[in-house]
């Protein structure tokens, strides 16, 4: 298709009508700024050329100028096939599409709305949209040969397009016959499966699936109807084995119900003869009790007879037993007492007992009082003794003189400055030492020691003084030896000092001597601590007491000793012994408590024997009174006994009388039991389990009765649904169905394998096409930019995806290369589909190209007009640009500029 | 005596697989119990027996329990029948319902007790369960007597090369055991004789008086039993009492022309409303003949009572090319390549359908 002719109106910026025309054999350069409609006049021819004129809604009303309610309206003149035709569409407003032919100065409608837009689809290899406006993938050969602004990325092309280039290549011999079979084939297919394979829906559904949809409810009814079934012959199987147990049941109760008769007979043949024996039993209980209670007033009678005998001879023996114990308790009571005196006499004590006692302790008391009289006199010497030396001591510390420790401490302190002084001085006086080698005299004019002195051969002479030494010595002559002269004197003064000190701190002591001194100051001390041992010893042996105290203790003592002494004269000689005495007063002792000891024993042996016999006589006492109680007592039960009047004879006659007639009754009684032996014992207990076994049986019968009932009332209402029928036809009716689906299917299954095995060939077919495409594009791209890039892979719908360098060692995906070179791939690949859609094909056709070469720069732009050049004899080309002057090199280019044709 | 012995009526049974002729089929086994009617009629015979499954579930309809009722009351003589395993004596089943209002001729025995018939005495082995390993002639007294002494019975004649459990079987020697003249079986649908000892057959099965499938043969028939004397050989006569033919036909086609054969032979079918067609193909389809094919299907199914081909086993002649080459070039003759290889390799149902509609349209025959 080539375009001649461009009229837009009411489409985006184009409120009013702008139209231009295009040169068929040149390239048209189509420029203006940005916004100023370029790509709107694109989109314009692109819309008004695929999209049905019915196409409504937000994508179509975006194509109003802003602001306003205008309809878009567009009109293509172009030709195809040497026939030049006319497309006017309007849109949203008043929507319609004609198509007319050029007939000279005339247009021929050719068709209207729905019919000329497929006519336009023809021509362009496009399909129809379903909604809205067409989408880039069916726009046909408009997909290949025109790149809107931002489409330049190729993502491959299929349908009539790829099958248009295919035949191209001569891969299919796209004939009408194969298209024809091929048409009905997916008509047929289509009747059955949707395009993308799956099955259609809706109202649309194919046989199969519809009857498909009519199994479920049916397979159900037939589950449910076999369930009835099953039911049925479940409950059948139930019914019998309920009927079973109902006749077991049945047969156990006419079994109980029999056994309950017999026992009733028997009861009723049983009770009378129960009642007999139970009267003849208490009519001869009834005599057997008068009888009994008659004996046992005989026998209470004679036995009270007996005991009132017994009872008399008892309590004469009792009234001689006390009275023989009153006696012997008069005896032992007078022997008890006389030795109760004995033992109150022993109790008092032993005088020999006691006054040996007595003396052992006098002997004592003197024997220890002695003792304590030594040692109060030891102590009184002692304690004089201790006075003496603490007398001495302090005569002795007296006459020492010593000094006290303050005394001492500061004539240590002064001693201790003066030798430091000395030691000064002696360091700051000037010495001379003097060694003569022969004898002279020398003298000491100033320095110590002063005078003249004799020097002897080989002997030592030391001088010294301060603050000059002079000697005059024989032979020599003046000697003067000089030093410091300021401290000496000092020091010697303060020497005198403290010289003078200590001479005066020693003055009383009568010596300066510091270490006689401290010796002297030693011995006070040593003396004053021995004093204080004496005086605290002595203070000990004082006791606190004094001296006085003391000694008049002592004078007590003595005062004591002599009184006992005069009790004791035989302890004037000597001290008494106390072990013999202690020895004496033992024997004494022990006799007595031997003595002692005896009379306690017949003391308590006489008291025991006394109780006894009190308790005896007490015992016998207490049996009398109650033998009396008894004896009375029975006196009266006898009154009552005999109180029926009867004499003893008459009462043993009744009660013989009453025995014979309880025999004679038990005899009965025996019989009668005897045959009721012979019945079988009770059968009342037998009776009632019987009855009670029957009254089980008959419960159970009962619910098996009801329960057979009710299992046939089920039963019936099963029976009456006749599920066998039922399922029977639902069988039958599920099983032509699924015959019906499984031809039907089959047939569906059967046009899919053929579709499918179709397209799986035309698949294998095209990958053979993609080849040629990239050698071609390839050979472009080197034109453009080089062979740096090697060849352009595609894939089997034809869109380039990498690059395959030399260099590199593998394919380079697009993606990694610059925006400039990604460009130049795209524009490759679609210059040489282009040129397999115009040169190949031998049709001239419209190629636009908007805005595509933005990346690129002058040099590749360069090449790429060259191409353009070149493809302009078998293509009409529409570049759309805002730098209109990069393709000023291109020769008899036609410009058009946008804003020209708003004027 | 003379009596006629069928069984295995099954009635009421379902027909799953002959689709839309299950009600014909059923309606069709109740014409055969009025041909029985016919036969009993014509012959004179003193009694029916019927060995077991007259109905073929105790869920049929009360209709039907009715409408048998009304049929058996319209036999002229005696009807002696036996539950079978199918409809087994068992309480609230359909022979409760029988005894309710069937007519007093029609004599539902459910107690292995003998019953005095014209001429002698039967001994009924009335099933009361649908499964049972059980001999249910055992109970059968050997009895001296003048009477012809008869079995009425349903199981299976034990045989050693019976696989597994058989259902109810019975003694082969049953008859001779229990000293019978003659046991009328039932369970097996095909007519049966088994000779017994000298060669006299006395023990038979009757077969079903309708066939109930494709593959039962010696169906459709009752047996017409005569007996002089107690101890004197049975003679049995096969009658044909069925209303419908089941055809059950086999066809290997070898070259091209026997499908066209076959198709006339079955054009020449008579009674084809009575006739319930089963064809099966086998051999090689021949490209040129595809549409035979569909043609012998429209046939069987428009024309008979009901018609089923199973061409499963024709596979397309694998040297018949001819027809692709006419295809256009390209994709789809390969893709007609294809397909046939995949028909002739795996058998596919759906490769050769596809072939032979792939034919079709590339014969410009679109359905």
């Amino acid at each position: 298709m080539i375009l001649h002719r461009l009229e837009v109106g009411g489409f985006r910026c184009f409120s009013s009508k702008v139209a231009f025309s295009l040169d068929p054999e040149q390239i048209n350069i189509l420029h203006g700024k940005n916004g100023s409609g370029k790509s709107s006049l694109l989109w314009a021819l692109i819309r008004g050329l695929l999209d049905t004129h019915r196409a409504g809604g937000k994508s179509v009303e975006a194509l109003r100028p802003w602001g306003t309610d205008l309809g878009p309206t567009v009109v293509v003149d172009f030709e195809h096939e040497g026939k030049c035709y006319r497309l006017e569409k309007n849109f949203l407003e008043n929507r319609s599409a004609h198509l007319s032919e050029q007939q000279g100065n005339k247009l021929k409608p050719l068709a209207h709305n729905e019919k000329a837009e497929e006519r336009v689809r023809e021509i362009l290899l496009s399909e129809a949209p379903t909604v809205g406006l067409t989408k880039p993938e069916k726009w046909g050969l408009a997909r290949v040969l025109w790149c809107p602004q931002e489409h330049l990325f190729v993502d491959g092309f299929a349908g009539r397009v790829l099958g248009n280039i295919q035949e191209l290549l001569g891969k299919q011999a796209m004939n009408q016959d194969a298209v024809a079979l091929q048409n009905r084939i997916e008509k047929l297919y289509l009747e059955y499966w949707t395009s993308q394979g799956k099955p259609k829906g809706g109202k649309d559904a194919p046989f199969w699936m519809k009857r498909q949809g009519d199994l479920p409810k049916l397979e159900e009814a037939l589950a449910d109807s076999t369930r009835e079934l099953e039911e049925l012959h479940a409950a059948q199987e139930a019914a019998q084995t309920f009927h079973d147990e109902r006749a077991k049941t049945q047969s156990r109760l006419e079994e109980s119900q029999n056994a309950v008769a017999e026992l009733q007979a028997r009861v009723a043949e049983f009770m009378p003869l129960v009642e007999k024996c139970g009267k003849l039993k208490a009519q001869c209980d009834a005599k057997r009790t008068e009888a009994g209670a008659l004996d046992g007033v005989i026998k209470q009678i004679a036995e009270l007879r007996g005991k009132e005998e017994c009872t008399g001879v008892r309590l004469a023996e009792l009234d001689q037993a006390i009275r023989d114990s009153s006696q012997k308790e008069d005896g032992l009571q007078r022997l008890f007492e006389k030795v109760e005196e004995v033992l109150k006499s022993l109790e008092g004590g032993d005088l020999q007992v006691s006054s040996l006692g007595q003396l052992l302790e006098e002997a004592e008391k003197y024997n220890a009082g002695r003792q304590q009289l030594f040692e109060m006199q030891s102590r009184l010497q002692q304690v004089f003794q201790a006075k003496e030396e603490i007398q001495r001591n302090k005569e002795d510390l007296s006459g020492l003189v010593a000094p006290d420790d303050a005394t001492l401490s500061t004539l240590d302190q002064l001693a201790t400055k003066r030798v430091q002084l000395q030691t000064q001085l002696d360091g700051a006086l000037l010495h001379v030492h003097l060694k003569p080698s022969t004898d002279r005299s020398m003298e000491i004019l100033q320095g110590f020691p002063l005078g003249t002195h004799q020097l002897t051969a080989g002997g030592d002479v030391h001088v010294s003084g301060s603050p000059v030494i002079e000697l005059m010595i024989e032979g020599f002559g003046l000697m003067e030896v000089t030093g410091p002269a300021s401290s000496a004197a000092e020091l010697e003064q303060r020497l005198a000092q403290v010289t003078r000190q200590i001479g005066e701190t020693t003055a009383r002591f009568g010596t300066a001597n510091v270490a006689e001194l401290k010796k002297r100051h030693q011995r006070a001390v040593v003396l004053e601590a021995q004093t204080t041992g004496v005086v605290k010893a002595r203070q000990q042996l004082l006791g606190g007491q004094t001296t006085e105290t003391l000694q008049e203790a002592i004078a007590q003592f003595l005062q004591r000793s002599a009184t006992t002494r005069e009790s004791h004269p035989s302890w004037k000689d000597g001290p008494p012994d106390v072990a013999a005495i202690r020895q004496q007063l033992e024997g004494a002792t022990q006799t007595f408590q031997q003595r002692r000891s005896e009379a306690r024993d017949e003391w308590k042996r006489l008291q025991t024997e006394l109780g006894t016999a009190r308790t005896a006589r007490a015992a016998n006492e207490r049996e009398r009174g109650q033998l009396s109680k008894q004896s009375g007592e029975g006196r009266e039960s006898l009154l009552r006994l005999r109180a029926d009047g009867l004499s003893d004879v008459e009462r043993l006659q009744r009660f013989k009388d009453l025995s014979v007639e309880a025999v004679g009754l038990d005899e009965r009684y025996k019989e009668e039991v005897s045959h009721l032996q012979r019945l079988g014992g009770d059968p009342r207990p037998i009776l009632e389990q019987a009855q009670k076994q029957q009254e089980t049986a008959t419960q159970a019968f009962q619910k098996n009765d009801r329960a057979l009932h009710e299992h046939r009332g089920t039963l019936k209402k099963l029976l009456d649904r006749a599920p066998y029928e039922r399922s029977a036809h639902l069988e039958e009716e599920i099983g032509e169905i699924r015959e019906e689906i499984g031809r039907d299917k089959l047939r569906a299954d059967a046009l899919r394998l053929i579709r499918e095995t179709i397209s799986k060939c035309e698949e294998e077919a095209t990958a053979g096409v993609a080849g040629p495409i990239s050698e071609r594009a390839s050979k472009l791209l080197h034109r453009i930019a080089g062979v740096r890039m090697g060849s352009i892979s595609l894939s089997d719908e034809l869109a380039p995806w990498a690059v395959e360098p030399a260099e590199a060692e593998g394919a380079i995906d697009l993606e990694d290369l610059s925006g400039g070179e990604r460009e130049q791939v795209y524009v490759a690949v679609r210059l040489a589909l282009a040129e397999l859609l115009t040169k190949d094909a031998g049709r001239r056709e419209l190629v636009v190209l908007d805005d595509v070469l933005t990346f690129t720069d002058d040099e590749r732009l360069k090449r790429v007009l060259t191409i353009l050049e070149e493809m302009r004899t078998h293509a009409q080309f529409l570049i759309l640009t805002c730098h209109p002057d990069r393709y000023k090199p291109l020769k008899g280019a036609n410009f058009i500029d946008v804003q020209q044709l708003r004027r | 005596m003379r009596f006629v012995h069928t069984a295995d009526w099954q009635l009421g049974m379902k027909a799953a697989h002959v689709g839309k002729a299950a009600e014909r089929v059923r309606a069709a086994r109740l014409e055969a119990i009025r041909n029985i009617q016919q036969l009993v009629r014509e012959e004179n015979a003193d009694f029916v027996l019927i060995a077991g499954d007259t109905f073929e579930d105790h869920g049929v309809s009360r209709k039907l329990v009715g409408e048998v009722g009304d049929l058996l009351a319209g036999f002229d003589c005696g009807v002696y029948l036996i539950p079978g395993n199918h409809d087994h004596w068992t309480l609230g089943g359909v022979w409760d319902q029988a005894r309710e209002r069937w007519s007093k001729r029609v004599h539902v025995l459910t107690e292995a007790k003998a019953v005095e018939v014209k001429g002698g005495w039967l001994y009924p082995c009335p099933l009361t369960q649908r499964w049972s390993d059980q001999d249910p002639t055992e109970w059968i007294p050997q009895e001296s007597g003048d009477g012809i002494r008869i079995g009425l019975a349903h199981g299976s004649l034990r045989s050693p090369l019976w696989e597994g459990q058989q259902n109810h079987p019975i003694a082969t020697d049953a008859a001779q055991r229990s000293g019978l003249d003659y046991l009328a079986l039932g369970d097996w649908h095909s007519v049966k004789e088994v000779p017994g000892r000298g060669g006299a057959v006395r023990v038979a099965y009757c077969g079903t008086p309708e066939p109930t499938n494709f593959g039962e043969p010696d169906s459709g028939y009752v047996l017409l039993v005569d007996i002089e004397t107690h101890g004197s050989r049975p003679r049995l006569e096969k009658r044909k009492v069925s209303q419908l033919d089941w055809w059950n036909l086999q066809a290997e086609i070898h070259e091209a022309g026997d499908l066209g054969r076959l198709i006339k032979t079955i054009k020449q079918r008579p009674n084809p409303s009575g006739t319930l067609v089963r064809v099966r193909l086998s051999g090689m389809l021949f490209a040129t003949e595809a549409e035979l094919v569909e043609e012998l299907l429209e046939l069987v199914s428009k024309r008979f009572l009901y018609g089923q081909v199973d061409d499963s086993a024709l596979i397309p002649n694998p040297k018949d090319d001819s027809w692709i080459h006419n295809l256009p070039e390209g994709s789809i003759r390969d893709a007609a390549k294809r397909i046939k290889g995949i028909a002739h390799d795996d058998k596919d149902p759906v490769a050769r359908r596809a072939l032979l509609q792939l034919y079709d349209l590339a014969n410009g025959e679109t359905e």
